[in-house]
């Protein structure tokens, strides 16, 4: 009797450590079944122009997500982040061609203002003490609303220099995407390798324990949301480089694409675990992949948004069934 | 004997008031270098408002605190860290999903000078290093979710001794341990003291207090009621001073006649948890379910109750009386915060949510306001809960008046039996016996009792039958005539 309990013990440890691991892993089975299935339907999928073609179009979403994906890892969430490059870069962009800026100086406004965005967004949160929705969801129709108030709601177009940077290539590989690369590996070794990244954990693992041993949490948070802003400043200087026009209603409804990217990458959405690569990177890529790969098909684009969803949903449903099967072992 | 010893730390007529209460009224309190107090009290002693104000988490009114001789003020938790002093929390305060070694050095991680990077190798060696100081082995790279709740502490108090602790405060600390880790506890807490640290113990368990303190404060409604060398008292003697009066009448409730058979357990099994259960409860009867945490206690009184599934056997029920549905039973949670109340509702929505059929008003589909609170106002009197306001939220109750509540809100559904898993679980004293008290009322209506407790003499003074359940199977079964403490300890363990 004894042996038959510590069999089904053994039986049942097993069990669960298969279904986790495959949670785990899963996307990432994914992402190669996905890859595959398209290659044989189409034969344009497979290439390297156009392997090409989805680290490019990834790029802008691998960025401003990785800024979310440090905002979540905290346990609060910025969907903010679409108006705040977008409004940056009208800002930029506007005030370069009224007064004759070269590009840098249009990226330098661009950062600034972005990132000056993502500290308003923190100090509200982290003084205030207001929900990060809450905070962030105002800020979505603000911020988008005086962008177009600048605009006039029409399309600007920056200079040829920034757009010129997202068509460049280096070898075979557009120069946006290894300066992605970089910023991601960056900011990947920022969460991972310093103090201040374990601190972005431990806040969101146990708000209350990390201020009892003197981390400042409030400061934490406000940093975090500085950083999502930059990122967001920076994936609007990728994105305009490679569609050459700042229309309206550019980056609307990134945010939840974005949040769905960071969850797909295994990111939990109640905080504490997470990272930027794989995670996050595969993400974002998935998500293009699927998109580009049903163009090749010739399905229609208005399904585009439908497929997204399912996919977001089957994502939250793994988050939420990883996060149920993980609980009772916290409790033993 | 007492001025020789070198005072570590004094605190020197502590008042604290919340609004509406005042919940320290000039508390002292003293401890001496490598001493291990006790500090106990009821519920809303100011035990914990106490402590709080050692770490920094909150301010006091007036008073001081004088570490070392020297006047030192305390205003955040880091303030508090500078001077020695650490708490371990009940609740642990600890980052699951980081490493052992993420959570021991958190707010000081050894860094390069390139860009501040956290050196992981010395991050590792530092933590072995700490840990065999204490003849520990902690894996540190082990993610904290995957460890035990013992060896979960063991990772707050070498997070405390990284940090050169002088004093350490233990709140509640054997609360969710099992038997083996509160003695691997105790040997560390002795080491700790024999090595310089000073250390405050908070517990409500009297047994534990006089295995390791040396002195013992007590505290009754925020204020002193005195200090014992332990030598020189009994149990006893500290649980008057801590409630005012003599327990002598304790363990004695009101037992009615056993009646009918009410539940029946027929080889109950559950592939991992539990394997063929039989056992039964008759009507105004309490038997009790004695085993070790782990043991698959708390599994079986959930699948009993219908909260989850099982996999072979069945669970026959049969009701007292024609009036009432044998299939309604009263389940109380071993965690009542998470699983049992409603916080931020009032006492009355937490009482009457049970049965809300039975106050509609003529509409039978609006909510009478008037029949809940005669019906909340009936049970409080007759089941004597001590509850002011009944629009008070639960949130803002003492952990034994909202047991009641709970208690209370089962007694409301009238069911034929109670499942009741850690009833008594962090209560003091006096919240105990009143809820031993309800015990007698729910017998008395004719339903039976299903009682786990970690605490044995609760279970031997109030149970007529007791199981004991090991590794997922029931291994014995005494009478109320031959239990004795010893048996069920040896037993289970």
């Amino acid at each position: 009797m004894q042996e038959e309990v510590i069999k089904d013990k053994k039986i049942n440890r097993f069990f669960n450590k298969f279904v986790q691991s495959t949670l785990f892993y899963g996307f990432y089975i994914v992402f190669v079944i996905v890859y595959i299935v398209f290659s044989i339907l189409s034969k344009y999928f497979f290439t390297i122009s156009n392997f090409n073609t989805i680290l490019l179009h990834s790029t802008p979403l691998v960025i401003i997500a990785a800024g979310v994906t440090f905002v979540i890892i905290s346990g609060n969430l910025d969907i903010s982040i679409g108006s705040i490059a977008y409004l940056s870069t009208i800002v930029g962009v506007f005030t370069s061609l009224k007064f004759g800026l070269n590009a840098f100086f249009t990226i330098m406004i661009i950062l600034a203002v972005a990132t000056f965005c993502g500290f308003i967004n923190g100090l509200l949160i982290a003084k205030l003490g207001i929900s990060s929705f809450i905070v962030t969801m105002g800020m979505m129709f603000t911020l988008r609303g005086i962008g177009l108030f600048i605009s006039r709601g029409n399309q600007l177009e920056p200079q040829m220099a920034i757009q010129k940077f997202g068509s460049s290539l280096i070898g075979p590989i557009n120069v946006e995407v290894i300066a992605g690369l970089f910023i991601l590996i960056l900011a990947q070794v920022f969460l991972s390798k310093t103090s201040f990244g374990k601190y972005v954990f431990a806040v969101g693992c146990n708000e209350k324990a990390a201020d009892g041993i003197g981390i400042k949490v409030s400061f934490v948070r406000l940093i975090i949301f500085t950083i999502s802003g930059f990122f967001a400043g920076l994936s609007g200087i990728f994105l305009i480089g490679q569609i050459g026009v700042i229309a309206p209603t550019m980056n609307s409804g990134i945010e939840f694409v974005a949040i769905a990217a960071i969850v797909i990458g295994g990111t939990s959405l109640y905080g504490g675990r997470g990272n930027l690569i794989p995670g996050t990177l595969f993400g974002a890529m998935l998500l293009v992949l699927i998109e580009n790969g049903l163009n090749y098909l010739g399905v229609s684009s208005y399904a585009y948004p439908f497929v997204r969803g399912l996919i977001i949903f089957t994502a939250m449903f793994v988050d939420s069934f990883k996060y149920r099967l993980s609980k009772p072992m916290r409790r033993i | 004997m007492e001025t020789e010893r070198k005072k570590i730390l004094e605190m020197r007529n502590i008042t604290k008031s919340f609004p509406g209460t005042k919940a320290l009224d000039n508390v002292d309190l003293l401890l001496f270098e490598n001493e291990i107090l006790g500090l106990v009290g009821g519920n809303g002693a100011g035990k914990s408002t106490l402590m709080k104000i050692l770490s920094g988490e909150i301010k006091k009114d007036n008073g001081d605190i004088i570490i070392n001789e020297k006047i030192v003020n305390i205003n955040s938790p880091l303030d508090s860290q500078i001077h020695g002093i650490h708490i371990v929390h009940q609740e642990l305060a600890l980052f699951p999903t980081l490493s052992v070694a993420e959570n021991i050095y958190m707010n000081k991680f050894p860094t390069v000078r390139f860009l501040k990077l956290i050196r992981n190798s010395r991050l590792i060696s530092q933590t072995k290093e700490i840990s065999k100081r204490l003849d520990l082995s902690v894996n540190p790279s082990e993610k904290v979710e995957n460890l035990a709740i013992g060896q979960q502490q063991i990772v707050e108090i070498l997070r405390a001794i990284s940090d050169k602790a002088e004093i350490l405060i233990f709140d509640e600390p054997t609360s969710s341990l099992s038997l083996h880790e509160k003695k691997k506890l105790f040997e560390i807490i002795r080491y700790l003291r024999n090595s310089g640290t000073s250390v405050i113990f908070i517990s409500h368990n009297f047994e534990e207090v006089f295995d390791i303190c040396e002195r013992i404060v007590v505290l009754k409604d925020g204020k002193n009621a005195g200090s014992r060398n332990v030598k020189e008292t009994n149990a006893s003697e500290i649980a008057e001073m801590m409630i005012g009066e003599s327990v002598d009448t304790f363990y004695q409730i009101k037992k009615p006649k056993i009646g009918k058979k009410i539940l029946e357990c027929k080889n109950l099994s559950k592939i991992g948890t539990f394997y063929n259960i039989n056992l039964k409860v008759h009507s105004g009867e309490i038997v009790g379910l004695w085993g070790l945490l782990g043991s698959g206690r708390t599994e079986l009184a959930r699948a009993i109750y219908g909260l989850d599934k099982f996999d072979k056997g069945e669970v026959l029920l049969e009701s007292i009386d024609n009036k009432r549905n044998e299939k309604l039973l009263g389940f109380i949670s071993e965690n009542r915060r998470e699983e049992g109340l409603f916080l931020s509702l009032s006492v009355i929505e937490n009482i009457t949510i049970s049965k809300l059929k039975s106050v509609l008003n003529k509409t039978h589909f609006f909510i009478s306001r008037k029949k809940e609170i005669d019906v909340c106002q009936n049970l409080v009197k007759q089941l004597n809960i001590k509850i002011s306001n009944l629009n008070q939220k639960v949130e803002s109750l003492s952990g034994g008046n909202q047991q009641k509540q709970i208690l209370a809100r089962w007694f409301f559904l009238q069911p034929c039996l109670y499942i009741l898993d850690e009833p008594t679980r962090g209560l003091d004293i006096s919240a105990k016996e009143d809820v031993y008290s309800l015990f007698s009322n729910f017998t008395e209506s004719g339903a039976g009792i299903l009682l786990i407790s970690s605490d044995v003499d609760e279970l031997i003074n109030l149970s007529d039958r007791v199981y004991v359940i090991a590794n997922g199977k029931i291994i014995d079964e005494f009478d109320k005539n031959n239990i004795n403490r010893k048996k069920l300890i040896e037993v289970a363990s």
